[in-house]
């Protein structure tokens, strides 16, 4: 849906000016999920009453409310992601409830941020592509990994940090970035067991006025699973990249995929340590 | 290596979903629909779409 009626002009500038847009990701809305647990039993009336009204209802599907609330008519995504059918949807919607166009009722805001962590901690955001995959490729994914202080200085080398010192980065706290370097599959368990061999090496390349500077160098293998609860593959990403550090603060890190494949396909990945909201 | 890290980040064309005017949650949405009187639009999906794990 993303990477097709969700990115389609005429279907965006609809929703803005007679719509209010709304997605739930699933899990957030189940018994143990994040979600309030009045919003769970919204979505749960939502789904029943269209059951009663013999509309298409399931986990993964498109609706359009009433604007108090109640279904009037739903695709399931794979006749929502064919091209027109979801705009049809909307222009039903348009037709029947005559809504006055205008502004969006909220500015659109960036929907992968990252997440609030302390002062002190260290966010990567990771993005990753996979190449030749058609439809599943067309956008990329994103991950938010925070490192909170008791992990990120063990990704650092003991003392004396001297030019030329070379050392093995913490295997746990390079597992919890490493297990994300996957492409995008339906599968999303980054359970850290999926891993079967990793390594970060570093190696201090300048210490200057305190700061210093190392590179960095490894790999991961893992059995991923493209579908959920199927047969895992193996996995091989090699990476490259830059730790920096002062004696008083958070490192930054970077690093990116040199060679990566998942089923044959080429895929890449890339990390880098960014700001983010303090609670 | 900064190079390659920026060439990396998603294009704006990779981004359309974030001109959506989304809203946080299917209350405040009716919330709003009933105020506006406007239809809504809800999107439920398994995985998160907001970051293409999905």
């Amino acid at each position: 849906m993303r990477a097709g009626p969700l990115s389609d002009s005429s279907v965006i500038d609809l929703l803005n000016s007679s719509f209010v847009c709304v997605y739930v990701n699933n899990e957030d809305y189940r018994e143990s999920g994040s979600a309030p647990a009045d919003e769970q039993k919204e979505l749960a009336r939502i789904r029943e009453e269209g059951l009663e009204k013999k509309l298409s209802v399931g986990t993964v599907h498109a609706y359009v409310l009433t604007p108090d609330g109640h279904p009037v008519d739903s695709l399931h995504v794979a006749e929502a992601a064919k091209p027109g059918n979801t705009l049809s949807m909307l222009e039903r919607a348009v037709e029947r409830f005559q809504p006055k166009p205008g502004a969006p009722v909220i500015p659109p805001t960036a929907q992968s941020s990252p997440p609030p962590a302390g002062a002190d901690s260290v966010v990567l955001h990771l993005v990753s592509r996979i190449w030749g995959r058609g439809s599943w490729g067309d956008i990329p994914a994103e991950n938010w990994i925070v490192l909170r202080p008791e992990q990120w200085s063990k990704l650092l080398p003991p003392p004396p940090v001297e030019s030329g010192h070379s050392w093995e980065l913490d295997r746990d706290v390079s597992a919890k970035i490493l297990t994300y370097f996957y492409p995008q599959t339906e599968n999303n368990n980054a359970d850290v067991a999926r891993i079967q061999n990793l390594s970060l090496t570093g190696k201090v390349l300048a210490v200057e006025n305190g700061s210093v500077t190392a590179r960095v160098d490894g790999f991961v293998e893992m059995q991923h699973a493209f579908y959920a609860g199927r047969d895992k593959q193996p996995l091989r990403a090699d990476v490259v990249g830059v730790l920096i550090w002062q004696p008083a603060g958070p490192p930054t890190l970077k690093l990116v995929t040199t060679t990566a494949e998942y089923l044959g396909h080429p895929f890449d990945v890339a990390v880098e340590s960014t700001s983010h909201p303090v609670p | 290596m900064d190079k390659r890290v920026a060439e990396r980040q998603p294009p704006a064309s990779d981004k359309r979903f974030d001109e959506i005017a989304w809203v946080p949650g299917i209350r405040r949405a009716i919330q709003l629909g009933t105020e506006d009187d406007r239809p809504i639009f809800l999107y439920t999906g398994d995985g998160k779409i907001n970051t293409g794990r999905c």
